[in-house]
């Protein structure tokens, strides 16, 4: 009875694999790629720094204070937004490689197992 | 909740609820083949999930293997011809990806209870289920809760019975999750309800095979309902345990027997989640926390450093992010208002409460919402600074400490990020006022002040301030509140003593305090108690000591000084044979002693109201008769000693200025009675001459003797729940002779004292007031013979000391009986003539040295006195 149990849950299992993996797997994927990037965001602060673009840094509210702030703010929104977009990149390189992964890794099972077992 | 359909037990779902348009029903199956198939598949599952784990780890370190054997090179070009290299990397992404998706599925199958709206309202659990898709609240049980559940049907078949009853789900859900905790925390222990159980298990139907009873589908459902009320994800054991115990009388009965009521049981299962929610939240708070600040530059970089602020301020969000404020518990109103009123105008707030009612929790409450950025928009991304007002003003001149505000001021303005908080504004000087009210009228920033309601009423309502504060009030948490926020800060308690406490000693912290402890507020003033019950009982009994209600008894006992714990035999005992004892000390009197008597009996059985004083009585009777001795033998025999009575002469306040006197002068020195009852509530106050007191002093007490309060000259309340009042008055003396001699009884003669002798004396609602009018008769010569020899016997008492014996004939009792009576001041001139003719011969013998240790002095009649020779040692 057991063995028939771990069996069914076996071979189901297997079988099940590519459909959840394209399926249900993929939601949660997206949802992870989404809830990085935006944490990522968060974490940079870009929301907030682009939000303040014309608001002077320091205080400093005399011309020369409001120019040196805008362009400080560009150079860290640019700077930010290189890190953001670094982890987004990440984010959807795991993504594509997610998507890859499970055809690749029966292929190449297929391939290298027939391979060294028959030549 | 519903009626059972029906009375028989039930396989399909009987009941249901709806919420979110879905249907929960009940409709896990228990039989023991359904169990059985559940745990096999339950282990296929693990087995296969931990053979593909294994697997997985194998590939990876043959991956690893192959990879390290060939060369670095040559991995790449590996991949593209068959290779070990490849299969093993093919092999460990495959089984990982299989692994992967198990575990996926693990969490996914953790269903979650919906999330319950703010203010919605619970769902009714309804017979029958109503039409809908259906949902098995199953699901939503946590693994022990469901283990739980399956065990009571267990034990329902191996008994026999033929349904799964309350009784089962309870018995199983003692030994899993935090129910072994709840009967920690009640001080009860598993062997006390065991056998009651068992006996109870024998009686309940027999039959084939057990279904899940009507009741205990309700248990089941009512068990996610009160988890879905207090916003869980999950259905817990300790649900399941509340509910079974909710729904079976027997069970309730029987915890009623070990002194657990249903409140008790509830506010126990309550600390539990409160726990659980500290962690839930300190956790969210963690993550949360990464993202803010700690400095004093904002997440925009708008601001500016703030070195006059710093210098007398301390930064709020900075000590939140660092996990230094305490958690707010409850106080949802009182935040709602307080964000209301920022969101509609940004106002400045004074939070008006009573010291230790729990404001500085609010603010540390806004501090930790800032943290987390879940507040108005105008609090996003702003520090919260208190501005110490003694670092302020403190040892610079006036004009110094503006310069400091304005200096800080000036940095907030400027730094554009800061919302400031001022704890007890009232104690700013009106300069400092004047100039924050400036800053605040024009919007540059807003506060949050403090202040207490006398605070207010009396500095800031009258000042400037109170024109850009908005008042929010912050009352005093009821009990069950108090309970609540105690429970959440015994556990640092308990690290730092190294102490357990058991919820009964929460309770009496709160209850007691609330009763006994007027000065301060809860749920401070319950915190502090427990902080010393648990020193007491750490220092005593070492580490892990149980802290139970008597600790909290004890300590409350020694502050206060009055008895709280349980009687002992003993002092029932004492307390049974209480006018024995008083009339050890006073003569006859027998109505006014069992009175007095039977009002103490009352307060020590907490029978009495506990808005009132003890008792108070008003001794009507001649001088010299035993109203001042029976008040003395009471302060001796019930409060420890005649220290306790205070005894106040009323003829000394006859003028209206001594009210003065006695509740002290506004601005001036504390008052007589209100600064004796507020160190040592637990006594006897005496009024000796009531009658001669100003009628504004007799007002005064109307109100002592109604509420059991009085509020003194600084505007303290005096509280007085723990006095017995005993007034004394000559009124009427010359009446009660005459009819005693006309042999009037008492109750006749103590309706004539009323209604007419002392009608024009004292104002009706007062008499009204004394739980009981007594009058003392004058003494009889008895009466007199006897306390006659209850001075001779003091008179030997205190000889004894000096190693002399000393006793009287009875001619010479007699003798003194009759010189010392005089029926105008009763048997006060006794005590004068013992002086003259007993005392002053001993002390001429003394003198004399006619009298040496172990001799025996005897007095005879007319002071003549015997000294018999001890035998030489």
């Amino acid at each position: 009875m057991i063995m028939r149990l771990i069996l069914t849950e076996l071979v189901g299992g297997f079988l099940a694999l590519p459909v959840w993996w394209y399926t249900r797997g993929l939601s949660i994927m997206s949802d992870w790629v989404r809830r990085t990037i935006r944490e990522a965001s968060e974490m940079f602060a870009l929301g907030v720094w682009v939000r303040n673009l014309f608001v002077p840094m320091y205080g400093e509210t005399e011309w020369s204070g409001k120019i040196i702030s805008f362009g400080v703010r560009i150079a860290m929104i640019f700077v930010r937004g290189v890190a953001v977009a670094f982890w987004t990149v990440l984010a959807l390189g795991a993504f594509a490689a997610y998507l890859v992964s499970l055809p690749l890794a029966v292929i190449g099972a297929l391939y290298h197992g027939t391979g060294l077992l028959f030549f | 909740m519903a009626t059972p359909p029906t009375p028989s037990v039930t396989s399909t779902p009987g009941y249901g609820i709806s919420v979110g348009g879905k249907i929960y029903v009940w409709s896990e199956a228990l039989d023991e083949q359904s169990l059985a198939r559940k745990q096999l598949r339950r282990v296929a599952r693990d087995s296969v999930n931990g053979a593909a784990l294994v697997l997985a780890a194998i590939c990876l370190l043959w991956f690893g293997w192959s990879a390290y054997l060939s060369q670095a090179a040559t991995i790449w070009s590996a991949m593209w011809r068959p290779s070990a290299v490849g299969l093993s990397f093919s092999l460990m992404l495959l089984f990982g990806a299989f692994v992967f998706e198990r575990m996926c599925e693990v969490a996914r199958r953790r269903y979650r209870i919906p999330e319950r709206a703010r203010g919605a309202e619970l769902p009714e659990i309804v017979a029958p289920v109503p039409e809908g898709e259906r949902s098995n609240v199953g699901d939503l049980y946590q693994g022990e809760a469901i283990r739980a559940v399956e065990e009571a049907y267990a034990l329902a078949a191996r008994f026999g019975h033929s349904a799964v009853h309350p009784l089962h789900l309870f018995i199983t859900s003692l030994s899993h999750g935090d129910v072994p905790v709840v009967f920690g925390r009640l001080g009860i222990r598993f062997d006390d309800v065991r056998e009651p159980l068992n006996r109870r298990l024998l009686t309940l139907p027999v039959g084939d095979v057990p279904s899940v009873s009507p009741e205990s589908e309700q248990v089941l459902l009512a068990s996610f309902v009160n988890a879905y009320a207090r916003h869980r994800s999950a259905v817990s054991v300790i649900e399941v345990f509340y509910e079974a115990y909710q729904q079976d009388a027997f069970i309730r009965e029987l915890f009623y027997d070990l002194k657990v009521d249903e409140a008790r049981i509830a506010n126990v299962v309550e600390w539990i989640r409160i726990s659980d929610t500290l962690r839930e939240r300190y956790d969210l708070f963690r993550r949360a926390a990464a993202f803010k600040p700690t400095g004093p530059m904002n997440r925009a970089m708008t601001a500016v450093q703030t070195p006059s602020l710093d210098a007398v301020g301390e930064d709020l969000t900075t000590a939140a992010v660092a996990g230094r404020l305490p958690p707010l518990i409850g106080r949802e109103r009182e935040m709602e208002e307080l964000f209301r009123v920022i969101e509609a105008g940004g106002k400045s707030i004074v939070l008006v409460g009573p010291e230790g009612a729990g404001k500085t929790a609010i603010v540390s409450g806004i501090a930790e919402q800032m943290v987390r950025e879940s507040v108005p928009k105008v609090l996003e991304d702003k520090r919260l600074v208190s501005i110490v007002l003694p670092a302020l003003m403190g040892g610079v001149n006036p004009s110094e400490a503006q310069a400091r505000l304005l200096a800080a001021l000036s940095d907030v303005a400027k730094a554009r990020n800061v919302v400031l908080v001022i704890q007890n504004i009232e104690q700013m000087t009106e300069d400092l006022a004047q100039i924050l009210t400036d800053v605040l009228s024009r919007r540059i920033t807003f506060v949050i002040a403090t202040t207490t309601p006398e605070a207010y009423v009396n500095v800031v309502e009258h000042s400037i301030l109170s024109r850009v504060l908005e008042r929010v009030n912050v009352p005093e948490p009821d009990i069950a509140t108090a309970i609540h926020v105690v429970e959440s800060k015994v556990g640092g308690i308990e690290y730092e003593q190294n102490v357990i406490f058991t919820y009964d000693a929460v309770e009496r912290s709160v209850t007691l305090s609330d009763r006994y402890i007027h000065a301060s507020y809860l749920p401070k003033k319950a915190i502090e108690i427990c902080r010393e019950a648990a020193l007491v009982a750490s220092k005593a009994r070492g580490a892990n000591a149980l802290v139970g209600g008597e600790d909290v008894e004890r300590v409350l006992m020694d502050k206060t000084g009055i008895p709280m714990t349980q009687v002992t035999t003993d002092e029932r005992q004492k307390l049974l044979a209480l006018e024995e004892r008083i009339h050890g000390r006073v003569i006859g009197q027998d109505e006014a002693v069992k009175a007095v008597s039977s009002a103490l009996r009352r307060a020590r059985a907490e029978l009495r109201a506990e808005n009132r004083p003890i008792a108070t009585f008003l001794f009507l009777g001649p001088s010299g008769v035993g109203k001042t001795a029976l008040a003395k033998a009471v302060a001796a025999s019930y409060f420890g000693g005649e220290n306790a009575m205070l005894r106040f002469d009323m003829s000394e306040y006859q003028d209206q200025a001594s009210v003065y006197r006695l509740i002290g002068a506004p601005g001036g020195e504390a008052g007589l009675l209100t600064e004796a009852i507020r160190r040592n509530p637990f006594a006897l106050i005496l009024l000796d001459e009531f009658e001669k007191a100003h009628p504004n002093i007799l007002n005064l007490f109307l109100q002592v003797f109604d509420e059991g309060r009085l509020t003194d000259s600084s505007g303290r309340t005096v509280d007085f729940t723990n006095a017995i009042i005993i007034v004394t008055s000559n009124a009427g003396t010359a009446y009660i002779q005459d009819a005693t001699k006309a042999g009037v009884p008492t109750d006749q003669m103590k309706t004539h004292l009323l209604e007419e002798e002392l009608r024009g004396i004292y104002r009706p609602e007062l008499l009204n007031r004394f739980d009981g009018v007594i009058v003392f008769r004058p003494l009889t010569e008895d009466e007199v013979q006897q306390i006659a020899y209850l001075m001779v016997a003091q008179v030997a008492e205190r000889l004894e000391t000096k190693g002399i014996k000393f006793r009287a004939t009875d001619e010479a009792v007699q003798a003194l009986a009759k010189k010392g009576y005089d029926p105008k001041f009763g048997a006060r001139p006794l005590r004068r003539i013992i002086q003259e003719e007993v005392d002053n011969a001993i002390a001429t013998a003394l003198l004399e040295g006619r009298v040496d240790r172990r001799d025996t002095v005897v007095l005879h009649p007319d002071g003549q006195i015997e000294i018999e020779k001890a035998e030489a040692l």
